[in-house]
């Protein structure tokens, strides 16, 4: 594996609420190779999603340091962590996050539109990414005339059409059933085959057998690393009835 | 994110609920709608005020008592004045009084008295219809001869051809017509001139039991004279009648701006309520965007999430704002238009939306939405994302 996309160096994070401060982080040294493929799991407020906001620029941590694909992001402001957010990031939510008035399409051009990419342009990679995540015949559904399965694909599409260098996703199928969740989880598969790094937060250990690493997150710390068994991998996606697809 | 995407998104915003955005607009689409209209209402009434001053006649200047100071001319005092006052080539004493009845054969009608002189016709710039006017002979002689207006006319169910030459009976006295007048239109004060019958002021002052005119008229030559003319009536009054402000003497220039400058109180007065109105739109549109900023809380975590910058939240929200204020401030113009278009046909004078009052209208609208669109746009750009998506 090569240099690493992610690395973060005693990373911690403290809210202070008041007399009471919380603890979400405490001190993580966390480093993701490109290529690699991780789960986060862990009990509930451990700092899960804690840790992918720092690792996705959405949060800045209170101590240490975080050198984002060979950069280092302590320090910057609010619009340049905009644009690397932009720019090397692809972040998929548990609840998909589209915007219902726009289009399938339109909301995978979106962070391509803030990119200040031209109208042709930013279509054909939407279009683009849409059709990797099967769904060129509905992009110009609304949300709303889509499946939860169908939005959590059209939001893997937006997070895809920039081409990141990270794809983030948090908790991807916790709204979905386990059918339409082993197809996301299939699709991030097939995407890191092709060379993708991927970071997924689950506490769902059949999500986290598609993944190479299983990191396990508990009360701020990283508690634990498992490699997944390329034949317990390959089994998940198997499992997966849209696995023949990537 | 360019401009051109901003609009995009925010059209898409208001075109969401067009019926809210209307509402929110509303107070910028009256208070410009507003505007307009008090801008051509006074425009219109300053052009009418205009005209019925020019319709008084060329050149004159007009002397009359100040009600109260018990000052009263005499109708000799018409032609010694102008022997004094140099510049005045005609001068003449009307005495008006109150209204009688006219009757001819079984119809009759109010009209107002009016004794003058045969001077009236040239000093007032009036035209006949038919026959002839009030001769000095017929002054003279206290003849009871008429010269009526067409309203007066019609409403005898005579025409100008035939009504030369009937009798008619003003206030029970036997009069003959002698001529007809082409109308007069409104007068200063707006009311209607034609529903007249002038006769001799000599055999007036039997009809209206007055040896008083209310009025002298004095004519000169040109208009610049004028204001000389006023300033030496005024002085030879004050010698006259030594109390303060005793008498009167305008010219039609001061009238006109007597008038106007009423006119352009009224107008600013109505106007700046006008603005106030805008002002109360564009809070308006302030608390319905505020609204809007945490109603789409959500929205604006996910597009900070995947890279929109603040100043492109800010410009978008800022766009929705100028967007409805803007779009209100064009459907205030274009329903003033129609408002003034309607009222000109009802109150038959000709009025016009003047493009002055539109851009300014629109102007203000915009800037409206601008100052008042800032602060919800700096509260939406200034959303944390973490919490903004977490929001439900
Ligand atoms: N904005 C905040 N202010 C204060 N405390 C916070 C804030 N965000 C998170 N925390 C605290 O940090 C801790 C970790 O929260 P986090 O959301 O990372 O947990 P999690 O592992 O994602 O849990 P879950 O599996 O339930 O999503 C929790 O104790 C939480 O209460
Ligand atoms: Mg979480």
């Amino acid at each position: 594996m090569t240099a690493p996309v992610v690395e973060l160096r005693g990373v911690a994070k403290t809210y202070r609420m008041g007399s009471v401060t919380v603890s979400a982080l405490r001190d993580v040294d966390l480093d993701v190779a490109a290529g690699d493929m991780v789960a986060i799991t862990g009990p509930s407020g451990s700092g899960k999603s804690t840790l992918m906001n720092i690792v996705g620029c959405l949060d800045r941590p209170s101590q240490g340091s975080y050198v984002l694909a060979g950069r280092c992001v302590d320090g910057l402001a609010d619009d340049a962590l905009a644009e690397t957010r932009n720019r090397s990031i692809g972040f998929v939510f548990q609840s998909f996050h589209l915007l219902s008035r726009l289009s399938a399409l339109e909301n995978v051009e979106l962070p391509l539109v803030y990119r200040g990419m031209g109208v042709r342009r930013r279509r054909a990679l939407a279009c683009q990414a849409l059709a990797d995540v099967g769904l060129e015949d509905r992009m110009h559904h609304l949300p709303a005339q889509l499946s939860g399965g169908q939005q959590q694909r059209v939001a893997v599409a937006r997070a895809l059409a920039g081409r990141p260098s990270l794809l983030l996703a948090d908790e991807p199928t916790g709204n979905l059933d386990s059918r339409a969740g082993r197809d996301v989880l299939a699709l991030f598969q097939g995407l890191n085959d092709e060379g993708m790094t991927v970071v997924v937060v689950t506490h769902d250990p059949l999500v986290a057998r598609h993944c190479r690493r299983i990191l396990s997150v508990a009360d701020g710390l990283i508690a634990g690393c498992a490699e997944v068994a390329a034949g317990e991998r390959l089994l998940a996606a198997a499992a997966a009835p849209g696995g023949d697809r990537a | 994110m360019n401009l051109w995407e901003s609009l995009r998104m925010a059209v898409l915003a208001i075109r969401t609920s067009v019926l809210r955005s209307f509402l929110t607009a509303l107070g910028i689409i009256i208070g410009v709608a507003t505007v307009i209209i008090v801008v051509a209402l006074g425009q219109g009434a300053r052009a009418a005020v205009a005209q019925r001053v020019e319709s008084l006649g060329t050149n004159l200047v007009i002397a009359f008592p100040s009600p109260g100071s018990g000052v009263q001319f005499t109708a000799g005092m018409a032609r010694s004045l102008k022997g004094r006052v140099p510049d005045v080539t005609a001068a003449m004493p009307v005495f008006s009084g109150r209204g009688a009845a006219v009757v001819w054969h079984t119809q009759n009608t109010q009209a107002s008295l009016q004794g003058v002189s045969p001077q009236w016709l040239s000093m007032r710039g009036a035209h006949l219809a038919a026959g002839s006017f009030i001769t000095s002979q017929q002054l003279a002689g206290r003849s009871r001869v008429a010269v009526v207006g067409q309203t007066v006319l019609t409403n005898l169910g005579l025409s100008p051809a035939t009504a030369v030459g009937r009798q008619i009976f003003v206030g029970g006295t036997a009069f003959t017509i002698e001529g007809v007048l082409q109308p007069l239109g409104a007068g200063v004060g707006g009311q209607s001139q034609d529903s007249i019958v002038l006769m001799p002021y000599t055999t007036s002052q039997d009809i209206l039991h007055t040896a008083y005119p209310s009025e002298l008229y004095f004519q000169v030559a040109q208009a610049k004279d004028a204001a000389l003319v006023v300033g030496t009536l005024d002085m030879i009054f004050s010698h006259t009648y030594p109390r303060p402000n005793a008498v009167n003497v305008a010219s039609q220039d001061q009238l006109l701006s007597t008038l106007s400058s009423v006119n352009r109180t009224l107008t600013l007065t109505l106007g700046s309520v006008a603005a106030v109105s805008l002002l109360v739109g564009g809070i308006g549109i302030m608390n319905i965007m505020l609204v809007s900023v945490v109603e789409r809380t959500r929205e604006i975590g996910l597009r900070k999430a995947i890279g929109a910058r603040r100043r492109d939240v800010l410009r978008q929200f800022l766009i929705e704002a100028v967007l409805l204020s803007g779009g209100g401030g064009m459907i205030g113009v274009a329903f003033g238009a129609l408002a003034t278009h309607l009222g000109g046909l009802l109150l038959k004078t000709p009025m016009a939306v003047s493009p002055v009052s539109a851009a300014v209208g629109l102007s203000f609208a915009l800037a409206v939405g601008v100052v008042f669109g800032m602060w919800p746009a700096a509260q939406a750009s200034r959303l944390d994302p973490i919490m903004a998506l977490r929001r439900d």
